[in-house]
């Protein structure tokens, strides 16, 4: 019976213990006392290094039944400007009274003025807190990151999470944007590579008010596009890095070359020159039917990169008096298509060798069996040699159809 | 039916959970950080020789069936050795679990625990352990195989989930930091093993002490099997982990999984499960540590030997003045005492008391 007393005993005292021990540590994550952030935006700052943007969702934005009509309304923006991103954070944590949490956050924003200056350090920090996860998307924003997130407004979705969840959709299926993440941007920043990229976005309202807009893909990137709509952010090409400072940006085709390579695209639509009336155009919907195939292969300290892609395609804008059932036209269209996307590859891969200096699809990881050692890799120099690479690239197009009707 | 020994199974799963808890904390970045793009090879490299050695050591534990290396001691070299022994091998287990738990309660108390000190986190561990090793019917052991298939769906599961984000390629240049580095230095990576420790003193345990080539075998090769899974998680997964390095690697590789957007933030169900394997842990190493103190001092009451050596773990686990300095320990420290004393100085005291057994039993 006593040893049984002395047992309870025992047991409520370290019941007390715990319970102050944890206490403080539980409270700190009850869900009362944070806030969670949707969004995060980072400028360079006027009165300090940084300029932090944080987005925020109203609670009653969740509410099924009761939420306003009106999303744009449940956003919340606050700003604040300090050296670094977790001061300022705290400076947004005292203004808001609540402690803001990055667990939630989908979209990570930079100016382009300050990835211009590298964002290293920001990267870094932001892996550094356990709050933030790997799949968080990174854009680079051609407009300050406050408008940016200012101007994301969920359009046909009731909440901007929501319109954030779009991005992998978004990529994969139109291939003018990589789902690009905080994660790979870390990986491949502490590679010896650092070939970084970045989702490219801007306002869709800048081209038109400096009459500047462009429809062709081949030139298009965000901030320069015709689209109107409620949402005035946009993100179309991809904003190119050599370590951790922007270098280039590249437009939707570049886009779609770069995803074709990696093999992040299902299907996206280009438009070629129609082989039977150039005066014309023709659009296709393509189909990448295998996976990349990369080989390297190193003459005379020169890499030689062959790259093989086999797609197929129909036909989407049909033109009068053609067969589309014959052979011999779907052949034709079959090497236009062929010859259209060989040469846009070349280019592409041209600009990010010759012109960036930045191997941004991994190209010297199939380089790396051709080494021995980590000390024969370094002393190659990949980074450098990169610059003098020698493309081989073969796309073997199949033009299957013209979907529902055959012939015109 | 004998509730007090161990069958096959059971001590298996209660060897690989050791090297797990090792592989989880510590061991895993040590290897990669040495071996670099040449870990995988080095692992199976160092598993097959790890394997005869283990082989070795079992065939000399069979010369002395139901004797552990206490015993052993004691034949060879009187109680002084007995005692040289036991107090190393206390000092071995405790010391160096300590030092996990303070790796362990340190990754804790970063990710859920921000304001708690690390005090009562190690406590809370100690606690748990304390309890479970003074539970009657070997219940430790018993429940290392349940939680053991947990290990198992949770590393696969974990290794699966972040295929799409690997890049095959990471395991090239094949000889990393060079054939010395992966083949002759890279030797002191056996340090992964570190069930073998635990080995020395598993005849008497068991139900069936003549199976212990057999389980140890088995517990080596799927101690390999785990460890070429993780390294070959962190190494396909991060880029540059030879140049940045994080907390608990493992760890970071969970916060990658994700399918779709309805689950995401998967980590609290992988921590959970690593708690329960790292209580596991402590437990089974207070339980060989209090076996080893009973047998040095007779003291037949082993609750007060468990409470002693849990206090002094709790010591040890609070003396790391920052992760730094534990993580040094536990690479640096830990490898070259496991050389000395494991593969040293206990092969030696085997081999030794063999010849013993031949000598004696010529001369009858």
């Amino acid at each position: 019976m006593s040893k049984n007393f002395v047992k309870i005993i025992v047991f409520f005292i370290l019941l007390i213990i715990f319970i102050n021990a944890f206490s403080e540590s539980y409270v700190s994550h009850s869900l009362t006392n944070l806030a969670y952030v949707l969004a995060l935006g980072i400028d360079v700052g006027e009165k300090a290094k940084l300029k932090i943007s944080a987005q925020f969702s109203k609670a009653t934005a969740f509410d099924s039944g009761g939420g306003s009509s009106d999303s744009s309304g449940q956003i919340v923006m606050v700003s604040g400007e300090a050296d670094s991103i977790f001061s300022g954070i705290n400076l947004l944590n005292s203004y808001i009274g609540k402690e803001l949490n990055l667990a939630h956050c989908n979209v990570v924003v930079f100016s382009e003025e300050l990835a211009k200056n590298g964002i290293g350090t920001q990267i870094y920090s932001l892996i550094n807190n356990e709050e933030v996860r790997p799949s968080t998307n990174i854009v680079v924003s051609k407009c300050s990151a406050y408008d940016y997130l200012d101007n994301v407004k969920p359009n046909i979705e009731k909440l901007t999470v929501q319109y954030f969840d779009t991005f992998s959709i978004t990529s994969r299926l139109t291939g003018y944007i990589s789902n690009l993440t905080i994660g790979e941007f870390y990986n491949n920043l502490s590679s010896e590579i650092k070939a970084c990229t970045a989702i490219l976005g801007g306002l869709n309202a800048t081209a038109r008010t400096e009459s500047d807009v462009i429809t062709n893909p081949e030139d298009l990137t965000a901030g320069s596009s015709s689209v109107e709509g409620n949402r005035g952010s946009e993100n179309i090409g991809l904003a190119v890095f050599n370590g951790d400072k922007l270098c280039g940006e590249l437009t939707a085709t570049e886009a779609i070359s770069h995803l074709l390579i990696k093999n992040k695209v299902d299907s996206c639509i280009i438009s070629i020159d129609n082989p039977f009336n150039n005066s014309n155009k023709v659009e296709l919907q393509l189909y990448p039917t295998k996976k990349s195939k990369i080989s390297v292969d190193i003459n005379n300290n020169i890499p030689h990169i062959y790259i093989e892609l086999k797609i197929d395609a129909d036909i989407l804008t049909l033109d009068e008096n053609i067969d589309y059932e014959q052979e011999n036209v779907l052949e034709t269209f079959s090497n236009a298509t062929k010859q259209y996307l060989e040469k846009e590859i070349y280019d592409y891969l041209n600009k990010v060798s010759k012109e960036y200096s930045t191997d941004i699809d991994n190209f010297g990881n199939k380089a790396l069996a051709y080494f021995a050692t980590s000390s024969e890799w370094k002393d190659f120099d990949w980074s450098e040699k990169f610059k003098n690479a020698e493309f081989d690239v073969n796309v073997d197009v199949t033009v299957i159809s013209s979907l529902l009707i055959t012939k015109t | 039916m004998d509730n007090t020994k161990i069958g096959n199974k059971e001590a298996i799963a209660l060897l690989v959970t050791i090297a797990f808890n090792h592989m989880m904390l510590s061991i895993t970045k040590s290897i990669i950080n040495f071996t670099g793009s040449a870990s995988l090879l080095n692992i199976l490299y160092v598993a097959i020789i790890t394997i005869i050695f283990t082989c070795i050591i079992c065939y000399f534990l069979n010369k002395f069936p139901t004797f552990d290396l206490i015993d052993i001691s004691k034949y060879l070299g009187g109680n002084i050795l007995k005692y040289i022994i036991g107090i190393l091998y206390i000092a071995y287990f405790v010391f160096f679990s300590g030092i996990l738990l303070h790796i362990f309660s340190s990754s804790l108390q970063i990710i859920y625990f921000p304001l708690t000190r690390i005090f009562y986190i190690s406590l809370f561990f100690i606690i748990g352990a304390i309890i479970a090793c003074n539970l009657r019917y070997n219940s430790i052991y018993r429940s290392t195989l349940i939680i053991f298939p947990l290990i198992i769906i949770s590393t696969l599961f974990l290794f699966l989930s972040d295929i799409p984000y690997y890049e095959v390629e990471k395991m090239y240049p094949i000889f990393g930091n060079g054939l010395f580095t992966t083949f002759v230095s890279g030797l002191c990576n056996m340090f992964a093993f570190q069930g073998l420790a635990y080995i020395y003193f598993m005849p008497p345990m068991l139900k069936e002490p003549s199976q212990i080539k057999k389980i140890a075998v088995t517990s080596i090769i799927f101690s390999s099997i785990f460890l070429l899974i993780i390294i070959a998680t962190i190494l396909f997964l991060f880029a540059g982990f030879v140049e940045t390095g994080e907390l608990m690697p493992i760890y970071s590789a969970v916060k990658y999984i994700e399918f779709g957007s309805f689950f995401r933030k998967m980590d609290s169900i992988f921590v959970l499960i690593w708690i329960i394997s790292f209580v596991s842990y402590l437990s089974i190493t207070l339980k060989f540590s209090t076996t080893i103190l009973k047998k040095l001092t007779n003291i037949k009451n082993s609750f007060i030997l468990t409470c002693l050596l849990g206090f002094a773990l709790l010591i040890v686990s609070i003396l790391p003045k920052d992760y730094s300095v534990s993580t040094n320990i536990a690479n640096i420290v830990y490898k070259y005492s496991f050389f000395i004393l494991v593969i040293g100085i206990s092969f030696l005291v085997l081999l030794f008391s063999v010849i013993k057994q031949k000598i004696r039993k010529w001369f009858k």
